[in-house]
């Protein structure tokens, strides 16, 4: 994870991430019972997951990302 | 509609224009719901793909969720153009329209209150990077018992040198965090002046772009009239003034208003 965070990424990466941010976290949200199908599921670790997945693509574009 | 459909809602809108595009799914088409003054946009999804198990598994797979993410988010940000909207949260898939009517009833003057106080506003955010370094490169350079000690002492041997120089640089440490902490500060007080409301924003992302430290991840509500200036008068100038500080305000926008979008209660 360390190692990981030292990679730099670019700016549609970040605009995604924190599009994620939002997307994921806040917004509209129901009160009460399972109307939403995914009421039950944790988005917020959806999210980190997600979050993961992007830093290792980011990882893997490896020196051209870097040198930005 | 097929029996293996539900239906995805995207948001509330205050305008009766559908966003040039698929929904979701890639395939079904867009299409507005009113009720009760509001109207809602949704779109058909395939239960097989966005119902309960389904979805959850998807939830999983990172490269659907980014595809969807993105759909969702150009969707919204399209009918954001045309007018007020109350983003909802992903996933939001309900399995008859009559659900969604039934909460847009009961929840009619919430959604038409915050449709009106948000019509003339915008969502930006701001977030304060922190280059560490720089920031204690700033404060030795910056002297005042932080300058580099073993040039100022030529009596000193070179092991005390050693221990004065770590001295100072702890010291520079410390004011370097007092520093930051006092510039996050100010930020924070120009910030609340400029804005409606601000909301901060619990980031998944843990660093900057180039590593940086994120000592300020805030959305901000800003009259749109406002926002010109708050771009060109506060976080401009604020940049020029503390760029040798290593410390950078960095706004995006204009967002959907997630942050500032009310709960529903249930139907």
């Amino acid at each position: 994870m360390t190692e990981l965070e030292q990679v730099p990424w670019n700016e549609e990466r970040i605009t995604l991430l924190e599009t994620v941010d939002r997307l994921l976290n806040r917004g509209v949200m129901v009160a009460g019972d399972v109307t939403l199908s995914v009421a039950n599921v944790d988005l917020v670790y959806l999210g980190v997951r997600l979050l993961l997945a992007s830093v290792e693509a980011a990882r893997q574009w490896g020196a051209s990302v870097a040198e930005e | 509609m097929p029996p293996d459909s539900g239906w995805y809602l995207y948001a509330f809108l205050s305008a009766r224009a559908v966003p040039p595009m698929e929904g979701i799914d890639g395939r079904s088409p867009l299409k507005l719901v009113s009720e009760a003054d509001v109207v809602a946009l949704v779109s058909a999804v395939p239960l097989s793909e966005f119902g309960e198990g389904a979805l959850r598994l998807n939830l999983e797979n990172p490269t659907w969720l980014e595809e969807k993410v993105r759909r969702h988010e150009a969707i919204v940000e399209s009918a954001l153009a045309r007018g007020a909207v109350l983003p909802m949260r992903f996933g939001a898939v309900f399995r008859e329209l009559g659900r969604i009517r039934r909460l847009m009833r009961s929840n009619g003057r919430l959604l038409r209150a915050s449709l009106r106080f948000l019509r003339d506003k915008e969502e930006w955010g701001l977030k304060a990077y922190l280059d560490r370094r720089a920031l204690q490169s700033a404060v030795l350079r910056s002297g005042s018992g932080f300058a580099d000690s073993t040039g100022e002492a030529p009596h000193l041997s070179a092991g005390q040198a050693f221990f004065v120089r770590k001295r100072s640089e702890g010291a520079a440490v410390r004011c370097a965090r007092r520093r930051a902490d006092a510039l996050v500060r100010s930020v924070s007080a120009v910030v609340q002046q400029a804005a409606v409301r601000v909301e901060r924003v619990h980031g998944v992302v843990p660093t900057g772009p180039r590593g940086e430290d994120i000592v300020l991840n805030l959305a901000c509500l800003l009259t749109r009239r406002r926002v010109k200036g708050f771009l060109s008068d506060v976080v401009a100038p604020w940049n020029d003034a503390h760029a040798a500080n290593g410390l950078r305000l960095v706004a995006s926008g204009p967002w959907p208003p997630y942050h500032f979008a009310p709960q529903l209660e249930d139907a």
